[in-house]
């Protein structure tokens, strides 16, 4: 039972919080996992569209530039023969109108010679530059060269851009390379304007994976930083998440158009999570708070299911140990309320036979008491005759005739028009009248004494209740006893109870004969009245009530009184308590 | 109870089915039609070479089949402006075409094509407009297919040469013993004219050429006869050879010696249009270069059907047709 307890209460919930539990953490490393991809790939999104961003800013500046060189390509040199006067002229006019962004301009043959430069360029021979090189072997393209230190006091740098032209000298078309060197300030300006941290930087590499820009670039000088990046940037494809320092490092790349140059933009993974760590805390907290008032709802719920099966395992236990009046209490949810309901009905049913089968038990008892009643043994009656009769014959006439009046007033009471309790005086009556006529025939062999309290002779007894007791007092006491035998009955009050005291002085009985007595339906003789004293006490508790009865006190060689104990009933009473008993019946 | 299990089990069982079903319905791939999509961005219909090419692309396309499907196409007309064309391509790179045949207004806006289309990885043919190799390197699945453009000149500085060398009386009109051309280049920065003109140069050192003067004409040849129309008058009559960048500014520089009723000189034209082609066998220009185009075109079906079958290893980036002279 113990066991089975534990399991449902306990168990069933305890399993369920487990669940939950369990449900609730894969809930939260579920949603941990989601929102950390989630913020990995919105970092990715937005560092890509800030990478295009760079790009393009940076895709429209080469094509500005390239539109400068074209311009310059293709409205000054490849219109004027150098001979001619107009082309150093409209040259230098193009350097001080864009004197913000071009430093100098300088033209050669194929063999490196200058042909022609700015003011601030000499016309030393650049034939191993690889500005040079690059420009004469790409003829299409304009050429984006390393970059060059111009103005040592002011730490400026300028692109040596380089393209391939076709000049006119003296009318004969010539190859040659064009050198224009640009100020990085442009491009420096565009890559400046995202946030270069620590955590979050971007710089720049040419086709030949140096630095173009780069925010700590004094740093890497000065050997105080390192780029790691450069390898990795350069083998993906569009970005790639690497391992460094302890961290994750997410690393964009993109080809710049046109110049092979490359943009790459690095920023730290760890910080998208620390910075992001208060949607973690809210959702792990929401998480939690939704556990916990699953956790109670289960509990209580288990508790609400249980809480009727334990109150109706309660009532059936009250009701097992024959308490029948109780009733389940009705509550609970869906089928355990049924299930209450139909155990009171059972109950109730189970209760309604049970009264059934008491009351046929009291009506057979009854119909019992009653054939017992009717059943005066005939013996009594013909040996009292035959007395009568022999009396008559030896002229006795005054004794018969006394034995005579005697057995009317016996057979009156004894059917006392079919009542079952009458007044205790008509029982003492028939008790004497049945003394009489016994002691006619067993010739005076005892004496006989009534003393009853006149007060209580109204008071009502059950009819033939004494009779059996004299008789047993006959049969037992007087046994053996000669001439000097004494049978008195004594009606008292003790304990506001009445008592009926019928007391011999006979031999006595041993203790086992008074249990016999007492407890088997016997007769005392075959000749009396056919009623046993156990009868006598089972009426008498049958109509009060345990606690009345008959007892017997029996001492050898002193002599037996048995005492018949009941309540005080008066005439009217004995109506109520019959009709009180035909009510209950 | 038993009823209520049965009923249970049957919501149950019919959630799962709808479950599996959303599953397979999401996860299903897109039914395969037997159509391959093909998306065609052309950068100006309205030039005649173009036309020209993508008409014959669009027959060799119809006539072949790929791997057994039928090709359809969609062809879209920048009509020379990069912003239509940028349009163009964003729309293109959404509507699941399988490739995409490019022909770019800009070539030096390539980057930014192809970083796109390697990002939704569509392979790209570009052609006839060529973008510079280290922008061709950004996506994998990149080809250029145009003509060896520098070969072009070449050929054209050869017949001039021959001409020279066979014919020096009636082409040296002056007898100052020069060369006295024209040279008409096609749209600035363009890489076959730059070509075009380098193989040219190159080639012609041993003539005694004496360039009167260069202009730009965007390839177009009602553009080469106005910006002829404007020459000194001095320099068009002492003009003994007009080099033309391609067939139809040579054309329009016939068209203003036609309108002008003078005597043609000898012209040199690249592409052999039609037209041209029927003016050389009449003798009045005398001769071109033919790019190989249908050589082109086939080239572009071959790598077409082997992109599809994702057969494309044995293919270099770029591949260039040869070209060969036309003349009488």
């Amino acid at each position: 039972m113990n066991n089975k307890k534990l399991s449902i209460r306990v168990l069933f919930p305890l399993i369920m919080s487990i669940s939950i539990v369990f449900c609730i953490l894969s809930c939260m490393i579920l949603f941990s996992h989601y929102i950390s991809t989630y913020l990995v790939r919105k970092t990715i999104e937005e560092t890509s569209r800030q990478k295009n961003v760079l790009a393009q800013n940076i895709e429209n500046e080469i094509d500005s530039i390239n539109s400068i060189m074209n311009n310059i390509y293709y409205n000054t040199i490849k219109k004027y023969d150098i001979q001619d006067k107009n082309f150093k002229t409209i040259l230098a006019n193009e350097i001080t109108s864009n004197s913000e962004t071009i430093y100098g301009l300088a033209l050669y043959d194929t063999d490196g010679k200058n042909l022609w430069h700015s003011n601030n360029l000499t016309s030393t021979s650049m034939q191993n530059e690889s500005w040079f090189t690059q420009a004469k072997d790409n003829i299409e393209t304009i050429c984006y060269g390393s970059k060059k230190l111009v103005y040592p006091d002011n730490v400026k740098q300028v692109f040596q851009i380089s393209r391939y032209v076709e000049y006119i000298n003296h009318g004969k078309m010539k190859s040659g390379v064009l050198l224009m060197q640009y100020y990085t300030d442009s491009i420096d300006a565009i890559l400046e304007h995202y946030k270069n941290t620590q955590n979050s930087y971007c710089y720049l590499l040419d086709n030949t994976s140096n630095f173009l820009y780069h925010p700590f670039i004094k740093e890497i000088s000065s050997g105080l930083y390192k780029e790691n990046t450069t390898k990795i940037a350069l083998n993906s494809t569009n970005y790639s998440i690497k391992k460094l320092h302890g961290t994750k490092w997410l690393i964009e790349r993109q080809q710049i158009g046109y110049t092979g140059w490359n943009i790459v933009l690095v920023s730290s993974l760890f910080n998208i999570h620390t910075e992001n760590m208060g949607i973690y805390y809210v959702i792990w907290l929401l998480l939690l708070i939704v556990g916990i008032i699953l956790v109670f709802t289960d509990i209580l719920l288990f508790h609400d299911f249980t809480n009727p099966v334990y109150q109706l395992l309660d009532t059936m236990q009250e009701f097992g140990k024959g308490n029948y009046e109780v009733k389940a209490a009705e509550n609970g949810i869906g089928e355990l309320k049924t299930l209450s309901a139909h155990f009171n009905i059972m109950a109730e049913k189970l209760q309604n036979q049970m009264g059934e089968i008491r009351r046929n038990e009291r009506e057979k008892r009854k119909m019992e008491k009653k054939l017992l009643q009717s059943q005066i043994n005939p013996h009594f009656l013909y040996n009292t005759l035959d007395s009568i009769i022999w009396m008559i014959q030896s002229g006795e006439y005054k004794g018969a005739e006394q034995m005579v009046s005697s057995l009317a007033k016996f057979f009156r009471i004894s059917l006392s028009q079919g009542k079952d309790i009458i007044p205790l005086e008509k029982e003492l009556e028939h008790a004497t009248s049945y003394l009489a006529i016994q002691n006619i025939r067993f010739k005076d062999k005892f004496e006989f004494s009534v003393q009853a309290d006149k007060k209580l002779l109204h008071y009502l007894c059950p009819k033939l209740s004494i009779q059996p007791l004299l008789e047993n007092a006959i049969y037992h006491g007087m046994e053996g006893v000669y001439d000097d035998g004494e049978i008195t009955i004594s009606v008292y009050e003790k304990d506001n109870l009445i008592h009926i005291d019928v007391s011999d002085n006979g031999l006595g009985m041993p203790e086992k004969v008074v249990e016999y007595i007492m407890h088997n339906r016997v007769v005392s003789s075959k000749r009396g009245s056919g009623i046993g004293v156990r009868n006598v006490d089972e009426r008498i508790k049958l109509i009060y009530g345990e606690q009345y009865g008959v007892t017997i006190e029996s001492e050898l060689d002193e002599g037996t009184t048995a005492t018949i104990i009941i309540p005080k009933l008066e005439e009217t009473a004995e109506i109520n308590s019959d009709e009180s008993n035909k009510t209950k019946l | 109870m038993k009823t209520n299990l049965f009923s249970y089990n049957s919501i149950l069982f019919t959630l799962i089915i709808i479950l599996i079903s959303t599953i397979t319905i999401w996860k299903l791939p897109q039914t395969q039609n037997g159509y391959t999509h093909i998306g065609i961005a052309v950068y100006d219909m309205d030039d005649t070479f173009i036309n020209d090419y993508v008409t014959k692309l669009q027959n060799k396309i119809d006539r072949s089949s790929f791997s057994g499907k039928k090709v359809l196409y969609e062809i879209f007309d920048a009509e020379g402006n990069a912003n239509r064309q940028e349009h163009q391509l964003q729309y293109m790179y959404t509507q699941n075409f399988d490739a995409l045949l490019i022909n770019l207004v800009t070539p030096s806006s390539a980057a930014s094509v192809l970083n796109e289309t390697a990002n939704h990885d569509i392979p790209v043919i570009l052609f006839n407009r060529e973008a510079d190799k280290k922008d061709l390197s950004i996506s994998k699945q990149t080809w250029y297919v145009g003509t060896a453009a520098k070969k072009a000149g070449a050929i054209q500085a050869d017949m001039l040469q021959n001409v020279w060398n066979t014919d020096k009386i009636n082409l040296d009109r002056n007898k100052n013993n020069k060369l006295d051309y024209i040279l008409i280049e096609g749209e600035q920065t363009h890489f076959d004219a730059v070509r075009r003109t380098n193989g040219f140069l190159e080639n012609s050192q041993n003539l005694p050429l004496n360039q009167l003067t260069n202009l730009s004409a965007d390839w177009q040849r009602n553009l080469a006869s106005v910006k002829f129309s404007k020459l000194d008058t001095s320099i068009i009559q002492s003009a003994e050879a007009i080099i033309c960048n391609n067939d139809d500014m040579a054309l329009g520089v016939y068209d203003y010696y036609k309108q002008h009723n003078l005597k043609l000189p000898l012209i040199l034209g690249i592409n052999n249009s039609p037209e041209m082609n029927q003016k050389i066998q009449a003798g009045e220009i005398y001769g071109t270069v033919d790019n190989g185009t249908s050589d082109q075109i086939s080239y572009i079906c071959k790598l077409l059907n082997d992109i599809l079958n994702k057969d494309t290893a044995k293919y270099h980036k770029i591949w260039y047709s040869k070209p060969f002279a036309i003349e009488k």
